[in-house]
């Protein structure tokens, strides 16, 4: 199945052509938007872990892999100047992608003012160059795709996520890759993952990363909340349950791989398939580790209608929830109440959810696209809460 | 007639696709839209809240999906509501504060005739 994309240097094909500002440090956040405000297309991010690199080092790896993004035409990285975190640590591992990439340093340009000035020229050439690159032929299995639920109730399990899962068989069937995450979510459901897993070696990844992400909710003494109440009073009452109705929507096809994302590596799918990513269940942070492993665009299942909206990866809504569909339709991409009100079936939304992936591929907006997006956060684990809860006991610890 | 859905065969819970009332009578159906059997609630079930179809005894499991969703924490009556008053998870759980709030904004009445 065919869409047209846009063709980057290093093969991978983008479906939007954007210019991405990355504040390495949260001190030029100020100056980057700045920038971005005049530059059309253009996305900031800032990474907000402090400036330092030892104990960034998952950070890092998560910037080079968003900067690498398909979807991004090419990358303006700002400094301060006193960071450890130096722009070139990110620059020089940019390289492979063959995309423009430079380096503005506030310190070295004489201040906010001038580097500001500085950035608005660079930026808008750019974009000029950027505009300059049209869309050509290209394939389904040029994509990756991945999918999330959120604001999780009931209908998740019953109506958006099957239905999703259903396109994600088509998808694979023509040769997609898709991404899934949120292992708390697979708490409860390891089994029915580990019976779809493509070889040992797999499964064995599967059951290590849930069970370490397990042992980072449950430890002795400190009472952590790990659903949201949303799901609560949507009638979710126990982990197991959220399982079971979120592993619906990663289909029924083999799982492939299991993605690495720590502090060591960040692996991204080479080809088609269904890939468990290493990560966690917050949306924003779930979302921008998406974009690092080269996801084009994310599938969204809403149980209440609520969501993130990501700036890099346009993000598809769908919503199964009949008592709240109406009052949230002007957010939703695919309506699959009808599920519920046993008028459609789980088949014929899917059919809807591959042909509204193609048009988004093709350059059609989402809904909520270029309205009010969420920040986007990189995820890191705090490298001594992973020294307490894994390695003193040397039990358990990062997949292997 | 109110409906509720199962979604495996061996599941002891069926989720309400519409509000329930106390008495209501509710069709049980199948992923298929096929009805299974009828049950009288007993107590309001919301909209996607889970309503055992069978009498569950205290620390048994409890089925959704074909799958252990956790185990119930005091019997539990064909018709009644299953949620965070009675059924816990085997695996993480949830803090008492949220348990709480959850109860009181949904309501929750103990139904009558019950210690």
């Amino acid at each position: 199945m065919r869409f047209n994309g846009f063709i980057r240097p290093d093969g991978k094909v983008g479906i939007r052509n954007l210019i991405l500002i990355m504040a390495v440090t949260d001190c030029v956040e100020g100056i980057g938007q700045k920038i971005c405000e005049t530059v059309r297309d253009s996305v900031l991010i800032t990474q907000n872990h402090g400036c330092l690199v030892v104990g960034n080092e998952q950070v890092i790896h998560n910037m080079v892999g968003v900067a690498e993004n398909p979807n991004v035409a090419a990358v303006l990285l700002l400094s301060m100047g006193c960071e450890s975190l130096r722009p070139e640590i990110v620059a020089e591992r940019l390289s492979k992608s063959q995309k423009t990439v430079e380096i503005l340093t506030c310190t070295k340009e004489g201040g906010t003012r001038n580097v500001i000035e500085k950035g608005i020229k660079i930026a808008r050439k750019m974009r000029d160059d950027a505009d300059k690159v049209t869309r050509q032929a290209a394939d389904v299995s040029d994509l990756t795709i991945a999918v999330k639920c959120g604001g999780s109730d009931t209908s998740s399990g019953i109506a958006s996520n099957p239905s999703v899962g259903a396109a994600v068989d088509k998808l694979v069937d023509l040769g997609a890759k898709v991404i899934f995450s949120e292992p708390i979510e697979a708490i409860g459901g390891e089994e029915e993952l580990c019976r779809r897993a493509a070889n040992e070696t797999v499964a064995r990844k599967i059951r290590e990363l849930v069970s370490a992400e397990e042992k980072m909710y449950t430890v002795q003494g400190a009472e952590m909340e790990f659903m949201c109440k949303g799901n609560i009073i949507g009638g979710l009452t126990t982990i197991e349950e959220k399982s079971m109705g979120s592993l619906h929507k990663t289909g029924s096809a083999p799982i492939v791989g299991v993605l690495k994302n720590n502090r060591t590596v960040l692996e991204k799918p080479a080809e088609r398939g269904v890939y468990f990513q290493e990560g966690t269940h917050f949306d924003a942070m779930t979302a921008a580790h998406f974009v690092a492993a080269g996801a084009q665009m994310i599938v969204f299942t809403t149980g209440v209608g609520a969501g993130f909206n990501n700036a890099l990866a346009p993000t598809l809504r769908v919503c199964g929830n009949v008592s709240v569909i109406d009052k949230v339709i002007a957010d939703i991409d695919i309506d699959a109440s009808n599920i519920m009100r046993g008028k459609e079936s789980v088949k014929d939304v899917a059919s809807r959810i591959v042909e509204a992936i193609i048009d988004v591929a093709n350059g059609k907006k989402t809904k909520i696209e270029d309205d009010g997006y969420s920040s986007f956060v990189f995820y890191r684990r705090d490298p001594r809460l992973e020294y307490f809860v894994f390695e003193k006991n040397k039990k358990g610890g990062n997949i292997q | 007639m109110r409906k509720a859905i199962v979604m495996a065969a061996s599941d002891n819970v069926a989720t309400a696709l519409e509000s329930i009332g106390a008495n209501d009578d509710v069709e049980i159906l199948s992923t298929k839209n096929e009805v299974m059997s009828h049950t009288k609630a007993r107590e309001s079930i919301p909209f996607g809240y889970k309503m055992a179809v069978s009498n569950i005894e205290k620390d048994a499991s409890v089925f959704k999906y074909g799958a252990n969703i956790g185990k119930s924490t005091s019997e539990i009556k064909k018709g009644e509501l299953v949620h965070v008053h009675n059924l816990i998870s085997l695996r993480v759980s949830l803090p008492e504060s949220v348990k709480k709030e959850v109860l009181l904004e949904i309501n929750y009445r103990k139904p009558t005739g019950r210690g």
